[in-house]
């Protein structure tokens, strides 16, 4: 068997799905299409975040096979079994650092020739710690997946740059005038979680015509007063309905079948709660367009990201504005196919220049363009 | 060639055979005709051995975290945490300093343990001189126990991989490629300065059964781990089973503590009588102390990397009876046949202190043929350096071919320092400095033995211990 020369790190347990851990697996796949021999490890469940030297050396670790399915543990080895045998890879990614002060132990782990790149996804209980402990040296890069991410990340002092991708090159489908229908078929997608401010979409849709339709699809959160919340307002409207949880395949069926795509994600919960950062990419509008569907996303500063980077900033409605949204809905309604087919179609074009897993660690691990953001410690 | 030594201490500071190893390689690197510099640390007066530094140019740079008189007090102050297996950043940067100045053509390393070991080797490689190890001990084994509040295990391994070794003998060599291997290495055995030792020759050799008692000699650090309390054990059953008239020479530091409890074992084999303390002795002393001995017993144990007394003895004229796994042991004679089949057994041992007895005309051609089989193996100046610095030639040449270090100084350094630093500040903001507290059980086995060392004899300890270690080989087999 080949000696792997990389491996990737994930501070989180790689069993659910969510939006980082699938972008844990899609740069591993990303690694192996660019000829990488590279080992998937994930931090098995129950790691607690900040633990005295001696206990975190205990924490569990699986290396882990997904290539054809879900991601099965083929190996376990404690935290200071996987620190020694870290120096045998040239290369070592940690995802999700933000999540155990195990990751500073990675760092300081690495033998003077190895390079080793750093991505948070989402998930930052350790966020303060680290950067109180964190001394920058030459042989790591914080690489974040979005200029948002990477400036949240210069705030808090790190010289962070960024590096994005969403879909893979086969997946996105020339988009093709659809026949003329007498609605508009909008889909919801993303875990049920408040933050993703569905409500919006249903507010925003409940009051149209029933000739446009809003389907909500996502797997349970285990934030069971929202999704009670959630499907008390479905309930109310004919023409809401919420799908739960659709494999993969069935989940893509739904988006090609859609007409737009509603990303709402938004910094202020129906309860009043504040979130720091509701998205740091939007990996939904990547799959959107590639599906060639038309997305309307939530004025957050990574879906604006996106959607500059795509052209589409007409298609922007500031967030939790459930008017300005139905606004939206109403011009998306009066395009034709082919209007609608070529906004599209301009968007996936510009896909290609960033936004593919295909070369994404090629460009990660030389590093020739991801771009630096320039913040100042003071900012 | 100018030739940077590099280790923890350096004479006239010692504690055993490493210290004075590295000694006589500068020594007979000198007279060779190199140029000769030891980087040291600043060490301690209680482990000042001898009067002075004999001869070569000794730069005291690194601060010693480790302090083999008192365990473990200077490496617990919180800048020297990571000293015993881990990266020291004042160390790193005095290497650097050093290989920058002087600019060596090579770095002979001895012993880095206490120094940041990993932040020593890490700077040696990334300096792109050619660095060779003089493993003498088990690092590998000294770099994992230190592991606390850090793991570099790994470290070490992938700098190892890019530095060469010379191993005195087959055994260490194996025992320090536990923890990833060196990039090339070679077994040279520790040198001895043969023509320092007198050689009995013809008539000058002792010779018995004689008139009197058969004199016999144990010497060098008097310590358990070599096994000492074991030769005073087979004493009285050489004495009191065997019948046998025998008496043992002691020569060489004995700490107080352990000087009592050999007095005890003694006493209660009833041989308390036929043992001499000599003390320690100066070299010359020592030859002529050893010029009047029959035979030398060093049960030297299957860690002892090389065991620099037995071929000393061996040169002298005596026939040894040497632990079998002891790393001097590979000098010795295939066909030798007095390896000790079990050193931890006194009756083993005095087994074959009677077989070299009895067996008189086996013992004396055994006298005559080891002290020149020894020469052709040991001889520093005319075997052991040439062969090193033959190597070490070699090695520097094929750097200048594959050119520069993968990796620049400045950066090497960086990276020590920044992980140092990680790992300081981690165990700041944790709360997690220091040693690991104990807890009930490490707590109450401490305090039980502390009991028990006060209440039960020493000689009885030692029963039982010799017991215990009988019934775990039995177990084991």
């Amino acid at each position: 068997m080949t000696q792997a020369t990389a491996a990737i790190i994930s501070q989180l347990p790689l069993d659910v799905v969510g939006g980082g851990e699938r972008f844990t697996l899609h740069t591993h796949r990303s690694a192996l299409v660019c000829g990488e021999v590279v080992d998937l490890w994930c931090a098995a469940g129950g790691n607690l975040p900040l633990e005295p030297h001696q206990r975190r050396m205990t924490h569990p670790y699986h290396k882990v096979s997904h290539i054809g399915g879900k991601p099965v543990p083929t190996e376990t080895a404690t935290l200071r079994d996987l620190l020694c045998r870290q120096a045998d890879y040239d290369t070592v990614v940690v995802h999700q650092h933000l999540v155990n002060a195990s990751t500073l132990d990675i760092l300081s782990a690495a033998p003077s020739t190895q390079k080793i790149f750093l991505t948070s996804l989402g998930a930052e209980p350790i966020s303060e710690l680290f950067a109180k402990a964190y001394e920058p040296h030459s042989g790591v890069s914080i690489v974040e997946i979005s200029r948002y991410s990477a400036e949240r990340a210069a705030v808090r002092g790190m010289n962070a740059s960024f590096l994005s991708a969403g879909v893979w090159r086969n997946d996105v489908v020339p988009p093709t005038p659809r026949p003329v229908m007498p609605g508009l078929r909008a889909i919801a997608i993303g875990r049920l979680l408040p933050h993703k401010a569905f409500e919006v979409a249903v507010d925003a849709v409940a009051t149209l015509n029933p000739s446009v339709s809003l389907t909500i699809i996502g797997p349970s959160s285990g934030d069971a007063d929202y999704e009670r919340y959630l499907a008390a307002l479905a309930n109310r409207s004919s023409n809401c309905r919420i799908a739960g949880y659709l494999d993969d395949v069935a989940r893509m069926n739904a988006l090609g079948h859609a007409d737009v795509l509603l990303a709402n994600s938004a910094h202020l919960t129906y309860t009043g709660k504040r979130f720091d950062q509701p998205e740091l990419l939007g990996l939904v509008i990547l799959e959107a367009i590639a599906h060639g569907v038309l997305p309307i996303a939530s004025d957050i500063p990574s879906f604006r990201e996106i959607c500059e980077q795509l052209g589409l900033e007409q298609w922007i409605y500031p967030e939790r504005n459930s008017e300005a949204l139905r606004d939206l809905l109403r011009a998306a309604q009066a395009l034709s196919p082919g209007q609608r087919c070529r906004i599209v179609r301009d968007a996936a074009e510009r896909l290609a220049h960033g936004y593919l897993w295909d070369d994404y660690w090629l460009r990660l691990t030389s590093r020739i363009s991801a771009s630096p953001v320039v913040l100042s410690r003071a900012a | 060639m100018k030739i940077l030594f590099v280790t923890n201490l350096f004479p006239p500071h010692v504690v055993g055979g490493y210290e004075m190893g590295c000694l006589m390689h500068a020594q007979a690197a000198q007279r060779a005709g190199h140029d000769v510099m030891v980087a040291t640390s600043l060490s301690f007066g209680g482990l000042q051995k001898q009067s002075s530094v004999p001869g070569v140019a000794v730069r005291q740079i690194f601060e010693p975290v480790f302090d083999y008189e008192f365990g473990d007090r200077i490496y617990q102050r919180p800048l020297n945490y990571a000293g015993p297996g881990g990266i020291h950043p004042g160390n790193c940067l005095a290497l650097s300093e050093m290989i920058r100045t002087w600019q060596p053509d090579a770095i002979w390393m001895h012993n880095p343990l206490g120094l940041g070991p990993v932040g020593i080797l890490e700077t040696a490689a990334a300096s792109g001189v050619p660095t060779v190890m003089h493993l003498m001990d088990y690092l590998d084994e000294g770099i994992r126990l230190s592991q606390h509040g850090f793991e570099l295990s790994g470290r070490w391994a992938a700098a190892k991989s890019r530095v060469h070794a010379i191993a005195c003998s087959q055994g260490t060599l194996e025992d320090n490629s536990r923890i990833g291997r060196y990039a090339s290495a070679i077994v040279v055995p520790g040198g001895i300065e043969i023509d320092t030792i007198p050689r009995r020759q013809g008539d000058d050799r002792l010779d018995f059964p004689v008139n009197g008692p058969v004199r016999m000699v144990s010497f060098g650090q008097l310590k358990s781990h070599k096994g000492v309390q074991h030769v005073v054990a087979a004493l009285g059953v050489l004495r009191t089973w065997m019948k046998l008239d025998v008496e043992l020479h002691l020569i060489g530091n004995c700490e107080a503590a352990f000087e009592k409890n050999l007095r005890a074992i003694a006493t209660a084999a009833r041989c308390d009588q036929a043992v001499h303390w000599h003390g320690r002795k100066n070299r010359n002393e020592l030859h002529e102390l050893l010029a009047t001995m029959h035979l030398a017993v060093l049960p030297l144990n299957d860690k002892e990397a090389f065991g620099y007394v037995a071929p000393e003895a061996a040169i002298h004229g005596m026939c040894v009876a040497i632990g079998r796994n002891a790393g001097c042991s590979e000098v010795f004679p295939d066909d030798y046949p007095y390896r000790l089949s079990n050193r931890d057994d006194p009756n083993a041992i005095a087994a074959t202190v009677r077989r070299m007895i009895m067996d008189g005309e086996e013992r004396r051609r055994w006298e005559q043929q080891l002290a020149s089989h020894i020469a052709d193996r040991c001889d520093l100046d005319r075997i052991v350096v040439p062969r090193c610095l033959a190597y070490i030639e070699g090695i520097a040449a094929a750097t200048l071919r594959s050119g520069a270090s993968v990796i620049s100084a400045e950066e090497s350094l960086d990276r020590s320092l920044a992980a140092w630093q990680m790992n300081r500040n981690l165990a700041r903001l944790l709360g997690d400095e220091g040693p690991a507290p104990e807890d009930k059980q490490q707590r109450l086995s401490r305090r039980l033995n502390r009991v028990l060392r006060r209440v039960v004899p020493p000689a009885f300890q030692y029963q039982i211990k010799t017991l215990a270690n009988m019934l775990r080989r039995r177990r084991a087999a």
